[in-house]
């Protein structure tokens, strides 16, 4: 198992270089980059320098003006003394602006994701075990109708009923306007208040696709033989199904929550920009899209680590909860 | 498992009914919500305004954003304030009475600026200062602060939007350039230079030993693409540099680079930038950055601009060598305190330190985040999407009403519902006619000022327009003459019919306008309709009559715009048989493969035809093909595509907006520069070129007597519609929407302008 662990590991180094090589070359070949934004700017201004001024400038500034192999190596040799710079959008340090956004995206996709677990999983369940019933139908129907809603139209069709027409929640925003003049549980409501809308949207949206996962695994198990053999020895229903079938149901689970960790941290651009949430989603996407390198840079070597990351915890569980598997 | 459909039915009824019931309810929302934690005093709850998003450069000196500047601007206060035409106020200590709209309104600033002309032709602007405002933080402000602020807008590493180094003041050209970069100072003393003061010998000859090597792989690498590509012989260097456009003497590598050497002298960047086939900088010349952001200062350093004097601890002088329009607007900085953005150490102006090291705005640099001042309020914090302020009892106008405000970021779809709901009271959302139309429905009375929302509207500053590249449409490469002025009226013509169609239709006649001149409505320079000699662009025939009368239908009007073209082509040299072209005149280089005229007119639309321009070039596509032109538009999905095509003049037609300055001076567009001014940076897209225009830009910008100028800017503005490069389309309006209900409308600032918007009386403003 160790020996298993260390190649994955020092496997995973390689890819992330490569990862992280091929995003810089992407970030380097945007039609427009930053900088020439701003030197386009800049060079409108009356009695400026010119274009070409600027740009030659800012490209020494922002160190640009190598190529793409050598800003790459730069880039390197910094990050590895842990130094990503300072975001070229937000201004400050890249670490701080990311530190200071994705906490409350992990928070809100961690609730998300127990929530789901705990709605998902029962339900997956019962829907496999009284299989063709009205139950089974009417979580089918409901978990397809999760899956097919788009993200925003579900998020505009709930801030319309819960924030328009019935004044329950603010429309947007993480705190409301009040926010500074409360206690401190006070603050804390307050923000859970205003997460309650997001976070609903986050779980109905991906909640059908667990639901049907774990009913599909379900079926699977319930037909196989030591089912019938269970059965057949006279066990009683409910301790076939959930002592021996839910086990068997939960290697696969356990192996997809293990790969989902990334996804915790990417936060949810669609939500975010709804409901002006000041989550990571929102904050990459702007950066990339003006062409941000240090904060992309970090941000998507970030995920890669993660994703990495996911994939040998999701090999490793993989391997602790079936025991027929053995790591070679 | 039997359905029992009898459940199902009842099932979906009940769905049904619940839906229905959902889409009926219309509970009024309670504005706000009251968490636990405690009641709020009426006066601390605070007014929230909601804004697009925040780019976190607050300060006075280096933001780039129109939101980013309202955030400071909350906490600073300008030189002088202008009032709601856009004029400055300069008597601002006992204040100015002007009247607008039929009222009386007093208009006050910090400071009282007396502008002297001299007789030799100097401008003295002499400021004086109220004794009695303080900071935020309890220090008093004198004049020191404000010198302070002009030295940092003028040191030679700002880098910022101000533009304060361009007023002629007195000095100001020294004191840049006394810094600067190692490798113009290396050029400059030349490669036979023997004093070493600031550098020594080994990096000298280093250097030319670089640049001499750049510029021999430069002109290698040119030849090299030359001949491989077949452009020319092996070995025909001469050749290959006049393919590059250098004439030399000698087939040799020397002289080519003897020829980018003068053409380039110390921009090494630009040249190769610019010339290069396939190296770049980094393969050329590596290690660049050394000699070209090395500031070396000069012997004799400059340490202080000899244009601005301080006379007095609340009183100054800026002295400028000429009489310049546009110098007052420049003057009117921020007056940002010497001891939170400088260091008070380093101020000690008799010895021409003024708060910091010259070129060095590191201290400055790194307050960005955190603004403070004299102004209306203080920056408390920017936090989750949300600028905290809250008002500062010393401001030198009366402390303001409202305790707290916040400026909170928002999606534009979610403005108007933000405030009908109460998470925001203030807001600037998109004026479309879905936005006024939502905006009746939510005040049920079909107006836009009602019980729930009040809008404002204000002309907004800018216009929009279509634009036509003179070095492109024209015949025989004369861009000026009359054979290709008429040619591109012929274009505008057909482009002039259309525009209420586009303008009506993308943003309703209520919101936006048609205008006929390229200048914003907001300006006091733009013509008005009641002017006598104001006319319609391109209404008119090649004989100057009128093409259109009242009583025209659209098919007659689009018959009427299509004679009037044909006529102004056939002047252009073209032949026209039968209401079509049948032949272009000799030099034009416009033709098509199937068309005597083809041209394309580009529209950053981005791809999916959203711009209030797109119908315009549509429409006009079809009425140009039936006479034998061929317009084909261009829809860019990167709408930066644009200005890159535009800077390398390969845009034909395009369109776009303008945003417009307070004053109306024509420099940057359309002066095309003469013995002695630079042209102006944006004269390159339309590509004018006009001896009479350039001298009355210059004119008006060196008068300070509004109706001369106002005069003087009409002509111009004649000269320019008869060069038909610019056909001017719309002129649209912005819109602000209160809260009735929660924000007491008495308060707010009366009959805001482009120019006075409701922050400029912030203090007063009360909610309910």
């Amino acid at each position: 198992m160790r020996k298993f662990i260390i190649k994955r590991l020092l496997l995973s180094l390689v890819i992330l270089f490569f990862v992280a090589f091929i995003i810089y070359a992407l970030m380097r070949c945007l039609p427009t980059s930053y900088i020439e934004t701003i030197a386009r700017q800049k060079s409108m201004q009356p009695g400026s320098k010119s274009f070409d001024e600027w740009m030659a400038q800012l490209s020494a500034t922002y160190g640009m003006d190598k190529g793409i192999i050598a800003g790459f190596i730069a880039w390197l040799g910094r990050a590895l003394t842990g130094d990503f710079g300072d975001s070229w959008f937000y201004v400050v340090p890249v670490v701080d602006k990311f530190n200071s956004v994705v906490w409350l995206s992990f928070i809100m996709g961690l609730i998300a994701f127990i929530l789901e677990l705990i709605i998902a999983i029962p339900l997956g369940i019962v829907a496999a075990t009284k299989q063709y019933s009205k139950a089974d139908y009417a979580i089918s129907v409901f978990a397809l109708a999760g899956i097919s809603l788009p993200t925003f139209f579900f998020a505009s069709l709930l801030k319309l009923v819960f924030c328009v027409k019935l004044g329950w929640f603010d429309l947007f925003g993480l705190i409301g306007r009040n926010y500074e003049q409360l206690s401190p549980t006070g603050k804390f409501l307050d923000k859970a208040h205003h997460l309650v809308l997001p976070i609903v949207t986050l779980v109905v949206i991906s909640v059908g696709s667990l639901m049907r996962y774990t009913r599909t695994n379900m079926l699977e198990v319930l037909n196989a033989d030591y089912i019938r053999t269970a059965r057949a020895k006279g066990l009683d229903e409910r301790k076939v199904i959930y002592h021996h079938a839910f086990r068997n149901t939960l290697i696969p689970l356990v192996t997809m929550i293990g790969g989902s960790l990334p996804g915790l941290f990417s936060g949810a651009l669609i939500t975010e920009t709804l409901y002006s949430i000041p989550g990571i989603g929102f904050t990459s996407y702007n950066a990339m899209v003006a062409g941000d390198i240090p904060f992309s840079m970090f941000y998507l070597v970030f995920m890669a680590i993660l994703t990495l990351l996911g994939n040998l915890i999701s090999d490793i569980l993989y391997a602790v909860v079936d025991p027929r598997v053995r790591i070679a | 498992m039997i359905l029992e459909k009898k459940n199902v039915s009842k099932f979906l009824a009940g769905v049904l009914s619940v839906a229905m019931l959902a889409g009926c309810s219309n509970a009024q929302p309670s504005g706000g919500e009251q968490t636990d934690g405690g009641e709020t005093a009426a006066n601390d709850t605070p007014l929230v305004v909601g804004y697009s998003p925040f780019n976190q450069k607050f300060s006075p000196f280096f933001s780039e954003t129109a939101y980013d500047q309202d955030v400071y601007a909350m906490t600073q206060i300008g030189l002088f304030n202008s009032d709601r035409v856009g004029a400055p106020v300069l008597n601002g200590i006992k204040g100015e009475t002007r009247n607008y709209n039929g009222t009386d309104y007093t208009y006050y600033g910090p400071a009282d600026i007396e502008i002297k002309e001299n007789s030799d032709g100097t401008v003295d602007y002499n400021i004086t200062l109220r004794e009695d405002i303080k900071f935020s933080d309890g220090e008093a402000m004198t004049i020191d602060d404000v010198i302070f602020s002009m030295y940092v807008l003028c040191d030679p590493s700002y880098d910022g939007s101000s533009s304060l180094f361009s007023a002629p003041i007195e000095g100001m050209d020294a004191y840049r350039s006394d810094m600067a970069s190692l490798i113009s100072l290396l050029f400059d003393a030349g490669r036979d230079n023997t004093n070493f003061d600031f550098w020594d010998e080994a990096t000298q000859t280093d250097f030319w030993t670089k640049y001499d090597a750049a510029t021999k792989g430069l002109a290698e690498d040119i030849v090299a693409y030359c001949v491989d590509n077949g452009y020319n012989e092996d070995g025909d260097i001469q050749g290959a540099a006049g393919n590059w456009g250098f004439e030399i003497e000698d087939n040799t590598i020397e002289a080519f680079q003897a020829a980018l050497e003068a053409a380039y002298g110390s921009d090494v960047a630009g040249m190769i930038g610019t010339e290069a086939a396939s190296k770049t900088v980094e393969d050329l010349f590596p290690g660049l950055e050394d000699y070209t952001l090395n500031m070396i200062t000069v012997s004799d350093p400059v340490t202080s601009i000899s244009g601005i004097k301080k006379t007095g601890d609340y009183s100054m002088t800026v002295h400028t060598t000429k009489v310049d329009a546009t110098a007052i607007y420049q003057l009117g900085v921020s007056i940002a305190p010497l001891h939170y953005y400088g260091e008070t150490a380093k101020y000690d102006y008799d010895n021409n330190k003024f708060g910091f090291d010259k070129g060095d705005l590191s201290h400055v640099r790194s307050v960005t985040t955190q603004p403070m001042g004299a102004g209306p309020y203080k920056f408390i914090k920017f936090e989750n999407k949300i600028v905290n302020f809250e008002a500062n009892d010393t401001y030198y106008l009366g402390a303001p009403k409202t305790k707290f405000i916040n400026f909170q970021e928002v999606n534009d779809a979610d403005k108007l519902n933000g405030v009908v709901t109460g998470t925001i009271d203030i807001t600037d959302p998109s004026f479309s006619t879905d936005a006024a139309n939502a905006i009746k429905e939510a005040n049920g009375n079909d107006d836009i000022v009602g019980d729930v929302i009040t809008t404002n509207t204000v002309d907004n500053l800018g216009y929009g327009y279509l634009g036509i590249d003179a070095d492109i449409v024209n015949i025989n490469g004369e861009k000026g003459s009359e054979a290709s002025k008429n040619l591109r009226k012929g274009l505008a013509t057909v482009f002039a019919l259309y525009r209420e169609l586009t303008v009506a239709s993308y943003y309703g006649l209520d919101r936006a306008s048609v205008i006929n001149y390229p200048i914003s409505n907001t300006s006091w320079a733009a013509p008005q309709p009641t002017d006598a000699d104001y006319k319609v662009a391109f209404s008119t025939d090649v004989d100057g009559n009128d093409i259109y009368t009242s009583d025209m239908d659209d098919a007659a009007k689009e018959e009427a715009a299509l004679k009037a073209a044909l006529g102004y082509f056939e002047a252009a040299g073209f032949t026209v048989t039968d209401g079509k072209l049948t032949a272009a005149p000799d030099g034009f280089k416009g033709t098509g493969a199937n068309s005597v005229i083809e041209y394309e007119a580009w529209i950053p639309a981005d791809g999916s035809g959203d711009h209030p321009s797109f119908m315009l070039l549509t429409e006009a596509s079809k009425s140009f093909a039936k006479i034998g032109v061929n317009l084909i538009v261009k829809d860019l999905s990167n709408s930066s595509e644009l200005w890159t095509a535009l800077e390398a003049n390969q845009v034909p037609v395009w369109c776009a907006a303008w945003g417009a300055t307070v004053d109306p001076d024509m420099y940057q567009i359309y002066f095309s520069g003469d013995a002695t001014n630079a042209p102006g940076g944006s004269n390159y897209m339309y590509g004018i070129d006009d001896a009479e225009l350039n001298s009355l830009i210059l004119d008006a910008r060196a008068s300070i007597d509004q109706a001369y100028r106002k005069t003087a800017y009409k002509a111009c503005l004649d000269i320019i519609v008869d060069w038909a490069t610019e056909i001017p389309v719309y002129q649209r309006q912005n819109a602000i929407i209160f809260s009735t209900q929660r924000v007491n409308m008495d308060t707010v600032t009366p009959d805001i302008t482009t120019f006075y918007g409701w922050m400029s009386e912030i203090e007063k403003i009360e909610l309910n």
